[in-house]
């Protein structure tokens, strides 16, 4: 008996120092003056992939994507759509050459986007919960 | 069909003016709210491919527009090469234009590039958006253009799906609209202008026709899926050329061939396109299938149903994929029903090669494979098999031509994007 607990104790342990290690969850932030609370999945899929760049509020979204290479980028879409750096690149290239619309505007890393996420009311980002300030808000969180 | 010099400058120039004015006059209205604040972006893409088949007397191509297809055991860089260049222009708050240039094979043989696209956009709020000069149209179920190879999974588009297609935009303008239904999105276009189609025959000419294109397309998109209803009309000129031919038809006395000379007779001609397709996209799996019909007034105009799937799915850096595609002619060639004598065998003949020149039944097994070498470049390889009925989209230089063939394409190709 005792060497069951002692087995069960060692496995919660070992899930322990995984979840540890787990990454955060990556967290999508708009400005508060933006008019909205949150977003659903959806949404975020349709501003980010270019497809329906409005806010629930009526704005105009303006979606910030991380420069690559980016460890956040790409959990981000591998999160949002569970597709690779490469497909997504791919995608934006139909899309680019058919003069259809721009790919979002990319900053070099998450302490750029909160930043402008704090100063724009269109601007919206993505970045890695662990990242986050007082002077965004969070809209959705994207878990596995 | 006339068989001219293509006056492309001309066209294109007005084109551009036309969609200048309308920017000059629409940006009072404008307002800056975007982050990114070049004025200008250069984006590049092209394809370099090999490609190789094992039938004999067959020249293979890729769409009717080529002029030269790959010959039985010839290795050939030209059929899926292609480049371009792509400017982004700011010109104000809401407004930007974008001008592609494309070099590749074109009908007249010459690979002196082309302006692809050529346009001024106008959007408002990111939902309605107008473009004015030279624009794509829905002829492709995710993209605009098929010069993009880095775009799409396989290593050319199916030239039974989109090999007749010989003419990729018009001159004119479109608008568009998105708005969200329920959990997706309902994306309504209508375009229109003028179009010019250039095909390229197996004794060495080429044509083209002067149009008018009308379309109109609706896209339903939620998460991996599009669906897409789309339709189009093709009103061209008739060849001042034929004239002659008609006439003596006519001179013949035989119903049959008045017939024929009536139907050829017209002030204009029409097509009318209609594609059915949905596309799916969840994670590493890719799946589309589509279904296309064209009907026309005269047997000058091809009439022809296609349809395309193709599955794929990725495995790290590799996506292997299968597809299968088929077009077939919906009429039978007709025939003058003249006597079979030498004085009237060039009627016959006349009136039998303008209904080959676009045939197209045939059908393709395709298997190939993409391998992602970086976020801009791709390396594909595919194999195809061909069974050739009755199509003009090959040059048949067997003797005598005509009849049922099979050909296995394998063809090889670096795609890239910057």
């Amino acid at each position: 008996m005792q060497r069951i607990f002692t087995t069960i104790a060692l496995c919660l342990l070992a899930l322990g120092v995984a979840d540890a290690n787990e990454p955060a969850s990556i967290v999508v932030i708009v400005n508060p003056a933006s008019g909205i609370d949150k977003l659903s999945r959806d949404e975020v899929i349709d501003i980010f992939l270019g497809r329906y760049r409005k806010l629930p509020s009526g704005r105009v979204a303006l979606p910030i994507d991380l420069a690559n290479p980016s460890e956040d980028r790409t959990r981000f879409y591998q999160l949002l759509v569970n597709k690779s750096p490469t497909e997504i690149s791919s995608y934006w290239a139909r899309l680019v050459f058919s003069g259809k619309t721009s790919p979002p505007y990319q900053v070099p890393d998450a302490q750029t986007a909160v930043e402008l996420v704090q100063s724009n009311p269109n601007a919206i980002a993505y970045v890695d919960r662990a990242a986050l300030n007082p002077g965004v808000k969070v809209v959705l969180e994207i878990k596995r | 069909m006339k068989r001219k010099k293509f006056d492309e400058s001309t066209r294109l120039s007005r084109s551009i003016a036309m969609a200048l004015l309308f920017a000059l006059g629409m940006s009072a209205h404008a307002q800056s709210e975007d982050l990114d604040t070049s004025w200008l972006t250069v984006r590049g893409f092209g394809t370099l491919a090999a490609t190789t088949h094992d039938a004999e007397g067959i020249e293979f191509r890729r769409s009717m527009n080529q002029p030269d297809g790959v010959r039985e055991g010839d290795i050939d860089l030209a059929v899926d090469s292609q480049a371009g260049l792509q400017f982004n222009l700011k010109l104000a708050p809401h407004f930007d234009a974008v001008v592609q240039g494309v070099t590749r094979m074109h009908p007249d043989g010459n690979w002196a590039p082309r302006v692809s696209q050529g346009f001024v956009r106008y959007s408002p709020d990111e939902t309605l958006v107008f473009r004015a000069g030279r624009v794509g149209y829905d002829i492709y179920l995710l993209a605009e253009s098929r010069q993009v190879g880095y775009s799409y999974l396989t290593l050319r588009p199916s030239p039974e799906f989109y090999g007749m297609v010989t003419n990729d935009e018009v001159d004119g303008a479109d608008a568009s609209v998105t708005l969200r239904v329920g959990p997706g999105l309902v994306r309504a276009r209508v375009f229109g202008g003028k179009g010019s189609s250039e095909s390229a025959f197996m004794d060495g000419t080429n044509a083209e026709s002067d149009g008018r294109v009308l379309g109109a397309c609706i896209d339903y998109l939620h998460r991996g899926w599009t669906a897409r209803v789309a339709l189009l009309r093709y009103r061209f000129d008739p060849d001042p050329g034929i004239a002659p031919l008609i006439g003596a038809l006519r001179a013949t006395g035989s119903p049959q061939a008045a017939a024929i000379a009536d139907d050829l007779d017209r002030n204009e001609f029409e097509s009318l396109g209609m594609q059915l397709g949905v596309a799916y996209e969840d994670g590493p799996l890719q799946a589309q299938l589509l279904y296309g019909g064209v009907i026309g007034n005269s047997i000058s105009a091809p009439e022809f149903s296609k349809v395309y799937a193709l599955a794929g799915y990725r495995v790290r850096q590799w996506t292997p994929f299968v597809s299968y595609a088929a077009s077939r002619d919906r009429n039978p060639v007709r025939s003058t029903g003249l006597p079979d004598i030498p004085q009237l065998a060039p009627l016959e003949a006349a009136v039998l090669r303008m209904q080959q020149s676009s045939r197209s039944t045939q059908h393709t097994v395709s298997a190939g494979a993409r391998f992602d070498l970086s976020e801009h470049i791709d390396f594909k390889v595919q194999i195809d098999h061909t069974s050739l009925e009755d199509s003009s989209l090959v040059f048949d230089r067997r003797v005598p031509p005509g009849g049922p063939a099979s050909m296995t394409v394998l063809a090889a190709s670096i795609d890239f994007v910057f």
